[in-house]
């Protein structure tokens, strides 16, 4: 009887361990990287109903984030703001505009505006802005040079990963309180002795155990 | 494998129990049915696959589920953020705002502290400011907020059943007005104590000159009201000082009752009044004689069985005894209890108190307070208030007359306001056919709506304006907290207005025109603005009569006949949908009852040897509970129910609980199965079936003749029907313990001999450990001794809570807050037969008996409320194989539900059995409206995810970050558990063990506490303090050795 299968087939069974091995490894490789946050949601820039340019307005004219964001010391929830906030201005300025026409129709009708929600939080993590832009966490931080964004994306993955980045070692990140809503800031040379001392000082221990978010 | 030392049988046999608990008549009989139902850890039903389907069909659709969930997972959903147009001044979003407001409840005004978040009430607890509240909210008052975003609620005016809009109502009265002189009317409302409902009602009867208006309570006349009225020759309110009782003797008077209007401040008053810190301090003592095991009964320390038609006998009895007259030839002459607690009385002279119950004729009522006058109690134990009320027709001659002029045609327009008379009055309904005009104003479209030419939606006390008095008298105003969810929703107010005046008013006006007459004029806005913020008037109660009244000599010696024999049927309101206005409320339904336990139905109650006389059973079977059923009938009407049997009830008596059985219309539509019936979720969508409260248990109040709720009358006969399977918890969870005392009660004398007997009781471990020094507990001995936990912030607060069981009656006030608090899912009756219930709380319920022979006559009654014991060797924590549950460094246990893959180990290794299991998705399918309530500082859990009670981890998260922010440490008080905030009798406390200040520590240390299962050695969190007796010596005399 012939031979059935060549010499070379004996090569099968060790391509194909090694191959499901190497398969193994891409695949979890593949699935670490591509579905994780920082591949799926980083990035993520839906459509708004209104053309509203952070780059212009806390860029170019400066505005303080906490013009709008009011609630954002004292509430865990940073608020977008009502209508009222852009009619401030917008009663006065560009009011022919055709880009506002929604926030016009908004104010005339008492209809709120339904902005698209970018940062997302899942519903079992809680957390709260008021705890975090108090104790040193820059807007710039999570949400990244919003002073440049025409078009509001998430800069940063929000996972929980990530979060714990910043738990563990929070002298990495910290800012002076007066430098909150700063875009751009440059920490001095020193940031981290800065940043050890004032930690020690005001007590601040972020917590890193599961119950601090999830309840 | 670790070898650990267990006790041996003869170790066991060697610790003589003192009393036997049990929890139920199977528990009792310890038969092979009860014992398979008990040992595991999961009932037999609980861990089978959901309803219905097989393993492995449950497989097949898990694993098609999953393939669907995974196509549906990949596209990412859009949120949308609506903030507002026009921003609401001081509204933050984010920050729970707090108004004060209040609720009618039976013709008491209930003041209220709303918690809403951004307009969305979610949350109710009492108005701590307020003079009768002081922060505390009963399970009604808790329940009710369900009530607005119950999906079923009445949502459009209909007209002859076509639906129409309020302006056609307004049209319609108009018209009707201009022959408003000739008109014939009769109104029958629902009780109110509202000034400015009074003066609109004023309006309305002047401009109908031949009208009548009646207040119509379904339970009949308040029985106590017309006892004074028979005493003093004036309804006057009673004012119970509990507070300064230290005899009281209950004549079938269930004061500590949950439906009572002066539920808050009787149980916090008799509380303090039980209240014992050491050894030194006293104690009340309680006699009970009553039919049904109550509340009041379970905190008795002599109890006497007896029907609640002897009760007259029986006081007459006591009240020989007291005068020193002599006997009367009744058959309680000789009763022991009677002479102890008649010298027991005496001897407490001004401090005694007699209460007499619902139940019993106004002669009771009378003889009591003739009694309390001569024991000197008057002023002390017993004050009057002069409400105001007009002299009382008994409501069954009010009823009587209406019929008669409805058979004669003798009424043109029947109006009901806030009431369903045709629930308890079936023959009603075909007479409101007949009359010209008839107008329903109600929550629902229920019995009476469908009989009527108009109904009008009523509005929720949240979304009106109203006000009020409370108990005290005290005025109050509330305002709404939404607007109304349907548009035409009126306030009763409002619609009395319309009907009197012909104008349109909002409550709001008619409200403040009212009280322009009370607060001063030049600053009635400013004021205005201080009544709605406090919720309240200060110094404005109802005049204290007390010494101006004067007994009446036929209060002195009323005459009380011996009943006959018999076998009575006592009527009440139902703990859990009160005269049938909860029926409708998930919560309600779903709230074991205080006694039986039992869920979803009303029953007929009766003691084990009625039961046999009757020839009727209730047994386990499989770990389900099946009736028989009775037929009742009386003067024609018939009803049929089925039975239950509860130790300590009194022979020849049945109690039978009002509101069930109703019939509520539903314009949503029957949900059915989906996907070819593989979809099982429509059997457990509790909302998926119309009104949830419709045909649930049975109508038992036409049954009644005059709101009679005593009646020796019926005959009583068992129905030859298939059993019928009831839903009861109080065989679920049970620690299988015998001998070994988890609930701990013990007599003052043996206290006092032995301030330590609690700890004595409980089992040591073998090798002792001494790990109850708190708070140095975590420091030393926590089995996580590393540093990432001692460097946690949260490491600097230890949480622990003692439950005080003297002085907790089991009110279930605590449940309900605890599931409004933590989106406690309701999961309907079938599911909580096979033993899903979620209440992260359970009320324990035992009974004890004397000896260990199977006794069931008279048990004693105690209450144990079991949550999450958070155990520092938390068995769950071990078994967990993803740390989904974890001890948080703040000593707590918690549960991370995102991490939760669903396999039930940790409950199978829990002790205490307190883990909940979401065996579906409870929330999927929840109506829009239900949604609203859910508290969104605590995460709603998903199919396949263990729950269980986190010590209201959110409000400590909460103040923890207020502290913060306020720069400072925690104060002791800041955080109040859900179920400690409810709590009217102060029974628990929770807080900083790490702080030698807080109160919670000082419990800690009082020689009463113990622990449930110490000898397992998990070191729970939750301590309890022993419940203790004070029996009167001569009747139960002090064992001679301690």
């Amino acid at each position: 009887m012939p031979q059935l299968f060549p010499k070379k087939a004996n090569m099968v069974p060790h391509l194909s361990l090694f191959g499901s091995l190497g398969g193994g490894v891409f695949l979890i490789a593949f699935v670490w990287y591509f579905f994780s946050p920082e591949y799926i949601d980083v990035g993520y820039a839906p459509e708004q109903p209104v053309p509203y340019s952070h780059e212009l307005h806390a860029g170019q004219l400066g505005m303080d984030c906490r013009y709008c964001h009011s609630n954002v010391e004292v509430s865990a929830y940073s608020n977008i703001p009502p209508t009222q906030t852009c009619m401030n201005c917008h009663s006065q300025i560009k009011t022919a505009s055709l880009a506002l026409a929604p926030v016009r129709e908004s104010w005339a009708t008492g209809e709120p505006i339904e902005w698209v929600k970018v940062h997302h939080l899942a519903d079992y993590a809680h957390f709260s802005h008021a705890s975090h832009v108090n104790n040193g966490v820059g807007c710039e931080t999570c949400h990244g040079r919003i002073d440049q964004m025409e078009v509001v994306w998430q800069a940063e993955p929000l996972s929980m990963g990530w979060c714990l980045e910043c738990h563990r070692q929070p002298e990495l990140w910290l800012r002076p309180n007066d430098e909150i809503t700063t875009m751009g800031y440059v920490q001095p040379a020193n940031y981290i002795e800065r940043n050890i001392e004032r930690i020690a000082r005001e007590g601040i221990q972020p917590p890193s155990n599961c119950s601090a978010c999830h309840y | 494998m670790i070898e650990l030392p267990v006790l041996s049988d003869a170790e066991l046999n060697a610790e003589k129990p003192r009393a036997r608990f049990w929890r139920s008549m199977s528990h009792l009989k310890n038969d092979a049915e009860y014992q398979a139902s008990v040992n595991s850890e999961f009932m037999p039903e609980a861990a089978q696959a959901p309803s219905g389907s097989s393993r492995r069909q449950f497989l097949q659709l898990m694993g098609a589920s999953m393939a669907l969930a995974g196509l549906s997972a990949c596209r990412r959903p859009v949120e949308v953020i609506v903030p507002y147009s026009r921003q609401p001044e001081e509204v933050l979003e984010g920050v729970p705002m707090k108004y004060a407001t209040g609720m009618n409840f039976r013709g008491v005004y209930k003041p209220l502290l709303l918690e809403s978040h951004q307009g969305r009430p979610t949350r109710i607890g009492g108005n701590v400011e307020h003079p009768t509240s002081r922060g505390n909210a009963g399970l009604f008052e808790q329940g009710s907020i369900l009530n607005m975003y119950d999906p079923d609620r009445s949502q459009l005016v209909l007209n002859d059943g076509a639906q129409v809009t309020w302006a056609d109502f307004v049209r319609f009265v108009n018209e009707y007005r201009v022959t408003a002189s000739r008109r014939n009317v009769a109104v029958l409302a629902a009780p109110s104590s509202s000034p400015t409902l009074a003066a609109v009602k004023q309006n309305f009867l002047t401009a109908f000159p031949n009208s009548r208006w009646f207040d119509y309570r379904a339970e009949g006349d308040d029985m106590r009201t017309l006892g004074m009225q028979m005493a003093f020759g004036a309804p006057y309110r009673v004012d119970y000082k509990m507070g300064n009782a230290e005899v009281i003797f209950s004549l079938d008077g269930n004061f500590l009752s949950e439906t009572s209007t002066d539920h808050e401040f009787i149980t916090r008053g008799y509380a303090d009044s039980r209240r014992v810190m050491d050894v030194g301090d006293t104690m009340s003592r309680l006699y009970v004689a009553e039919s049904y095991y109550t509340t009041t009964g379970s905190m008795a320390d002599h109890r006497v069985r007896v029907r609640s038609s002897d009760i007259p006998a029986f006081a007459a009895a006591l009240a020989a005894q007291i005068r020193g007259t002599a006997a009367l030839g009744t058959p309680f002459d000789d009763h022991p209890v009677i002479a102890a607690a008649a010298e027991d009385l005496i001897a407490a002279g001004p401090n005694a108190l007699i209460v007499a119950g619902d139940a019993q004729p106004p002669e009771v009522h009378a003889l009591a307070m003739a009694l309390n006058s001569e024991l000197g109690a008057i002023g002390t134990t017993v004050r009057f208030l002069d409400a105001g009320t007009e002299p009382i027709t008994p409501q069954a001659e009010k009823i009587d007359e209406l019929f008669r002029d409805l058979r004669a045609g003798a009424l043109d327009t029947v109006i009901m306001l806030d009431v369903n008379p045709v629930l308890d009055l079936p023959e009603l309904a075909d007479l409101l056919r007949r009359v010209d005009t008839t107008i329903h104003l109600g929550t629902h479209v229920d019995e009476t709506a469908s009989s009527v030419r108009w109904h009008l939606p009523i509005a929720h006390y949240l979304e009106a304006w109203e006000d009020g008095r409370s108990y005290d008298g005290t005025l109050s105003a509330s305002q709404p907290l939404i607007a109304p969810l349907y548009e035409d929703a009126k306030s009763m107010i409002e619609v009395v207005n319309l009907l009197a005046t012909g104008l349109d008013n909002t409550g709001y006006d008619l409200v403040r025109q009212t009280w322009r007459d009370v607060l001063p004029a030049d600053k009635f806005e400013s004021s205005w603005r201080r009544v709605l913020h406090d919720g309240f008037l200060p110094n404005t109660p109802y005049p204290d009569v007390t010494d101006a009244v004067s007994l009446r000599p036929e209060a002195i010696s009323p005459e009380l006949p011996v009943a006959p024999e018999g076998v009575e049927l006592v009527f009440r309101l139902s703990g859990q949908v009160l005269d049938g206005s909860y029926a409708n409320n998930a919560w309600m339904q779903e709230l074991p009852d205080v006694i039986t336990k039992i869920v979803w139905d009303n029953v007929a109650t009766m003691s084990p040897k009625t039961a046999v006389a009757l020839g009727v059973e209730s047994n386990l079977e499989k770990g389900q509970h099946f009736s028989d059923w009775l037929t009742l009938t009386l003067d024609g009407t018939s009803i049929t129910i089925p039975v239950w049997i509860l130790p300590g009830h009194a022979d020849n008596s049945i109690t039978l609980d009002l509101g069930f059985g109703r019939q509520i219309a539903s314009s949503r539509a029957v949900r059915k199965a989906k996907w070819f019936g593989f979809d099982t979720d429509h059997k457990i969508d509790i909302y998926g079936q119309g009104a949830l409260g419709s045909g649930v248990g049975v109508n038992v109040s036409p049954l009644r003749a005059n709101f009679d709720n005593l009646t020796l009358d019926a005959t009583i006969v068992k129905a030859e029907r298939e059993r019928y399977m009831i839903a009861t918890t109080q065989d679920h969870g049970v620690l299988n313990m015998e001998k070994r005392p988890l609930a701990i009660m013990a007599t003052m004398s043996e206290y006092q001999a032995n301030p330590n007997l609690a700890k004595d009781m409980v089992p040591t471990l073998p090798k002792a450990e001494d790990w109850d020094e708190y708070p140095t507990l975590w420091e030393d001995r926590a089995p996580a001794t590393d540093l990432a936990y001692k460097d946690n912030p949260y490491y600097q607060n230890q949480w622990g809570m003692v439950i005080d069981l003297n002085t907790c009656m089991g009110c279930n006030a605590c449940i309900v807050a605890c599931q409004a608090e933590n989106n406690v899912q309701v999961i309907g009756k079938d599911q909580v037969s096979r033993g899903r219930e979620m209440h992260w709380l359970r009320l324990d319920r035992y009974f004890i008996s004397d000896s260990y022979e199977i006794e069931s006559d008279n048990p004693k009654m105690m209450f144990l409320p079991v949550s999450c014991q958070h155990c520092e060797n938390a068995p769950c924590e071990s078994v967990c194989p993803v740390a989904a549950t974890y001890h948080s460094p703040d000593g707590t246990n918690q549960m991370v539900y995102n991490r939760c893959i669903g396999t039930r180990y940790c409950a199978n290794n829990c002790p205490y059995k307190v883990r909940r299991f979401n065996f579906y998705n409870w929330t999927k399918d929840l109506p829009l409206t239900v949604q609203m309530v859910q508290n969104p500082n605590v995460t709603v859990r998903s199919r396949g995810v263990m729950e269980k009670c986190t010590y209201c981890i959110q409000r400590i998260r909460k103040a923890q970050q207020q502290a913060s922010l306020e720069k400072r440490n925690l104060r002791d008080g800041d955080i109040v558990s859900a179920c400690q905030q409810a709590c009217a009798a102060d029974s628990i406390y929770f807080g900083d063990l790490n702080d030698p200040n807080s109160r919670v520590v000082k419990m800690k240390e009082n020689n009463r506490r113990y622990e449930l299962l110490p000898q397992i050695n998990v070191k729970p969190r939750t301590s309890y303090m022993a419940r203790l007796r004070n029996p009167n010596e001569k009747l139960e005399p002090a064992p001679t050795s301690a």
